[in-house]
Protein backbone atom coordinates (compact mmCIF):
# COMPACT_ATOMS: atom_id res chain seq x y z
CA UNK A 1 0.00 0.00 0.00
CA UNK A 2 1.48 3.48 -0.92
CA UNK A 3 0.41 6.41 1.42
CA UNK A 4 0.71 9.85 -0.49
CA UNK A 5 0.67 12.75 2.28
CA UNK A 6 1.11 16.30 1.39
CA UNK A 7 3.86 17.58 3.42
CA UNK A 8 5.75 14.44 4.03
CA UNK A 9 6.19 13.30 7.27
CA UNK A 10 4.63 15.34 9.62
CA UNK A 11 5.38 14.46 13.50
CA UNK A 12 3.11 16.68 15.59
CA UNK A 13 4.12 17.61 19.03
CA UNK A 14 0.56 19.08 20.74
CA UNK A 15 -2.39 20.50 19.83
CA UNK A 16 -4.19 23.32 21.60
CA UNK A 17 -7.47 25.19 21.13
CA UNK A 18 -6.92 28.66 20.99
CA UNK A 19 -10.24 31.36 20.25
CA UNK A 20 -10.30 35.20 20.42
CA UNK A 21 -12.62 36.72 22.47
CA UNK A 22 -13.74 38.03 19.07
CA UNK A 23 -12.88 36.96 15.93
CA UNK A 24 -10.65 38.96 13.52
CA UNK A 25 -12.18 39.70 10.13
CA UNK A 26 -10.98 42.71 7.75
CA UNK A 27 -14.14 44.85 8.69
CA UNK A 28 -13.27 44.52 12.38
CA UNK A 29 -9.54 45.63 12.12
CA UNK A 30 -10.18 48.24 10.04
CA UNK A 31 -12.66 49.34 12.93
CA UNK A 32 -10.19 49.00 15.72
CA UNK A 33 -7.24 50.77 13.51
CA UNK A 34 -9.68 53.54 13.19
CA UNK A 35 -10.54 53.89 17.23
CA UNK A 36 -8.43 56.53 19.07
CA UNK A 37 -5.83 54.86 21.14
CA UNK A 38 -7.18 54.93 24.95
CA UNK A 39 -5.69 58.39 26.80
CA UNK A 40 -3.60 57.53 29.69
CA UNK A 41 -4.93 58.64 33.06
CA UNK A 42 -3.07 61.96 34.62
CA UNK A 43 -0.46 61.06 36.87
CA UNK A 44 -1.04 61.99 41.00
CA UNK A 45 1.40 64.28 41.86
CA UNK A 46 1.70 64.47 45.75
CA UNK A 47 1.77 68.11 46.48
CA UNK B 1 -18.99 22.95 22.56
CA UNK B 2 -15.11 23.11 22.24
CA UNK B 3 -14.00 24.65 25.45
CA UNK B 4 -10.25 26.53 24.53
CA UNK B 5 -6.70 25.82 26.28
CA UNK B 6 -6.35 29.61 25.95
CA UNK B 7 -7.86 33.09 24.78
CA UNK B 8 -6.19 34.96 21.42
CA UNK B 9 -4.96 34.28 18.08
CA UNK B 10 -1.60 32.82 17.37
CA UNK B 11 1.31 34.29 15.25
CA UNK B 12 2.18 32.64 12.05
CA UNK B 13 4.29 33.66 8.70
CA UNK B 14 3.99 31.60 5.26
CA UNK B 15 4.22 32.21 1.60
CA UNK B 16 1.35 32.31 -0.85
CA UNK B 17 1.66 32.46 -4.33
CA UNK B 18 -0.47 35.62 -5.89
CA UNK B 19 -2.31 34.55 -9.15
CA UNK B 20 -2.25 37.31 -11.79
CA UNK B 21 -4.79 38.67 -14.23
CA UNK B 22 -8.36 39.85 -14.57
CA UNK B 23 -9.29 36.62 -16.10
CA UNK B 24 -9.40 34.87 -12.29
CA UNK B 25 -11.55 36.70 -9.92
CA UNK B 26 -9.98 38.24 -6.66
CA UNK B 27 -11.62 35.86 -4.43
CA UNK B 28 -9.45 33.10 -6.22
CA UNK B 29 -6.35 35.21 -6.23
CA UNK B 30 -4.64 34.14 -2.98
CA UNK B 31 -3.09 30.36 -3.33
CA UNK B 32 -1.58 28.22 -1.27
CA UNK B 33 2.50 28.24 -2.11
CA UNK B 34 2.75 24.96 -3.73
CA UNK B 35 -1.30 23.48 -3.97
CA UNK B 36 -4.51 24.99 -5.72
CA UNK B 37 -6.19 26.48 -2.83
CA UNK B 38 -7.17 29.76 -2.33
CA UNK B 39 -7.31 31.52 0.40
CA UNK B 40 -9.87 33.95 1.60
CA UNK B 41 -10.21 37.35 0.07
CA UNK B 42 -12.86 38.49 2.35
CA UNK B 43 -12.53 37.19 5.86
CA UNK B 44 -10.79 34.44 8.02
CA UNK B 45 -9.85 31.09 5.89
CA UNK B 46 -11.33 28.08 7.26
CA UNK B 47 -9.55 24.56 7.14
CA UNK B 48 -11.12 21.25 5.48
CA UNK B 49 -9.59 18.16 5.31
CA UNK B 50 -10.00 16.69 1.77
CA UNK B 51 -10.66 12.93 0.88
CA UNK B 52 -7.38 11.41 -0.11
CA UNK B 53 -7.00 8.80 -2.30
CA UNK B 54 -4.75 5.59 -1.26
CA UNK B 55 -3.10 3.78 -4.53
CA UNK B 56 -2.11 -0.13 -4.32
CA UNK B 57 -1.14 -1.14 -7.46
CA UNK B 58 -2.69 -4.21 -6.89
CA UNK B 59 -5.77 -3.05 -6.06
CA UNK B 60 -8.59 -0.80 -7.17
CA UNK B 61 -8.13 2.84 -5.85
CA UNK B 62 -9.33 3.28 -2.25
CA UNK B 63 -10.71 6.91 -1.39
CA UNK B 64 -10.45 7.34 2.45
CA UNK B 65 -12.22 9.46 4.61
CA UNK B 66 -11.87 13.24 5.76
CA UNK B 67 -10.55 14.34 9.41
CA UNK B 68 -14.06 15.26 11.31
CA UNK B 69 -12.13 18.08 12.22
CA UNK B 70 -9.43 19.91 10.41
CA UNK B 71 -6.39 20.07 11.34
CA UNK B 72 -6.21 16.18 12.40
CA UNK B 73 -3.84 15.42 14.53
CA UNK B 74 -2.30 12.89 12.78
CA UNK B 75 -3.01 14.51 8.86
CA UNK B 76 -1.18 16.91 7.38
CA UNK B 77 -4.45 19.29 6.71
CA UNK B 78 -5.08 22.61 8.04
CA UNK B 79 -3.84 25.78 7.22
CA UNK B 80 0.25 26.19 7.67
CA UNK B 81 2.20 28.49 8.84
CA UNK B 82 5.64 28.93 10.59
CA UNK B 83 6.49 30.35 13.97
CA UNK B 84 9.27 32.92 13.01
CA UNK B 85 9.46 34.37 9.16
CA UNK B 86 12.05 33.77 6.98
CA UNK B 87 14.85 35.88 5.78
CA UNK B 88 14.55 34.83 2.56
CA UNK B 89 13.45 36.79 -0.56
CA UNK B 90 10.66 36.17 -2.54
CA UNK B 91 9.67 37.01 -5.99
CA UNK B 92 5.79 37.17 -7.59
CA UNK B 93 4.10 35.87 -7.96
CA UNK B 94 5.55 34.47 -4.37
CA UNK B 95 4.92 36.71 -1.59
CA UNK B 96 5.74 36.37 2.10
CA UNK B 97 3.56 37.36 4.48
CA UNK B 98 1.58 36.88 8.53
CA UNK B 99 -1.47 35.40 9.65
CA UNK B 100 -3.12 35.25 12.79
CA UNK B 101 -4.39 31.99 13.67
CA UNK B 102 -6.93 30.19 15.95
CA UNK B 103 -9.64 27.60 16.28
CA UNK B 104 -7.81 24.05 16.55
CA UNK B 105 -4.10 24.43 16.33
CA UNK B 106 -1.50 21.77 16.01
CA UNK B 107 1.67 22.41 16.78
CA UNK B 108 5.08 20.77 14.96
CA UNK B 109 7.72 23.01 17.06
CA UNK B 110 10.34 20.59 16.44
CA UNK B 111 9.96 21.66 12.43
CA UNK B 112 9.07 25.15 13.45
CA UNK B 113 5.46 24.93 11.98
CA UNK B 114 1.95 24.72 12.99
CA UNK B 115 -1.38 23.69 11.00
CA UNK B 116 -4.15 25.66 12.27
CA UNK B 117 -7.65 25.67 12.09
CA UNK B 118 -8.91 29.33 11.24
CA UNK B 119 -5.92 32.25 9.69
CA UNK B 120 -6.70 35.12 8.65
CA UNK B 121 -3.33 37.40 6.51
CA UNK B 122 -2.03 40.06 8.72
CA UNK B 123 0.68 41.85 6.55
CA UNK B 124 2.80 41.12 3.13
CA UNK B 125 5.73 42.22 2.53
CA UNK B 126 6.34 44.00 -0.70
CA UNK B 127 7.60 42.21 -3.26
CA UNK B 128 11.02 43.36 -5.07
CA UNK B 129 10.41 42.08 -8.43
CA UNK B 130 9.04 39.44 -10.34
CA UNK B 131 9.91 35.86 -11.71
CA UNK B 132 6.60 34.99 -13.41
CA UNK B 133 4.94 35.53 -16.56
CA UNK B 134 2.62 38.41 -15.55
CA UNK B 135 4.59 39.65 -12.64
CA UNK B 136 3.45 43.46 -12.91
CA UNK B 137 -0.20 41.75 -13.27
CA UNK B 138 0.49 39.76 -10.31
CA UNK B 139 2.06 42.77 -8.28
CA UNK B 140 -1.48 44.49 -9.01
CA UNK B 141 -3.33 41.88 -7.99
CA UNK B 142 -1.61 41.73 -4.69
CA UNK B 143 -2.13 45.64 -3.80
CA UNK B 144 -6.32 44.70 -4.66
CA UNK B 145 -5.88 41.62 -2.34
CA UNK B 146 -4.15 43.97 0.24
CA UNK B 147 -7.02 46.54 0.16
CA UNK B 148 -9.86 43.50 0.34
CA UNK B 149 -7.88 41.82 3.31
CA UNK B 150 -7.59 45.34 5.12
CA UNK B 151 -3.72 43.97 5.22
CA UNK B 152 -0.96 45.50 5.88
CA UNK B 153 2.27 45.89 3.07
CA UNK B 154 5.56 46.20 5.13
CA UNK B 155 9.07 46.31 3.78
CA UNK B 156 10.78 43.73 5.71
CA UNK B 157 10.78 40.56 7.59
CA UNK B 158 11.44 42.38 10.79
CA UNK B 159 8.72 44.97 10.14
CA UNK B 160 6.24 41.62 9.42
CA UNK B 161 7.00 40.60 12.26
CA UNK B 162 6.75 43.89 14.73
CA UNK B 163 3.40 45.16 12.58
CA UNK B 164 2.03 41.36 13.31
CA UNK B 165 2.86 41.36 16.84
CA UNK B 166 0.91 44.73 17.58
CA UNK B 167 -1.90 43.72 15.60
CA UNK B 168 -2.31 40.29 17.33
CA UNK B 169 -2.10 41.82 20.78
CA UNK B 170 -5.99 43.81 19.77
CA UNK B 171 -7.23 40.27 20.16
Amino acid sequence: MVKVRAGGEEKPEREEVVEPLEEPTPERRKERREEPPPRKKPEKISA
Amino acid sequence: MIIPDRVGTIVGYRVWRVIPGKWVALSESLHAQTCQRSWSTTGPTVAYCPPRIQGDPNKPLVMSGSCEEAPGFGCACGLYARYEPTEEEHLLPYVMGSVLAWGRVVHHEDRSFFRAEKALPVAFVRPRGGSGVFPGEAEEKLYCIVEALGAGMVEDPEELRAYTEVEARKW
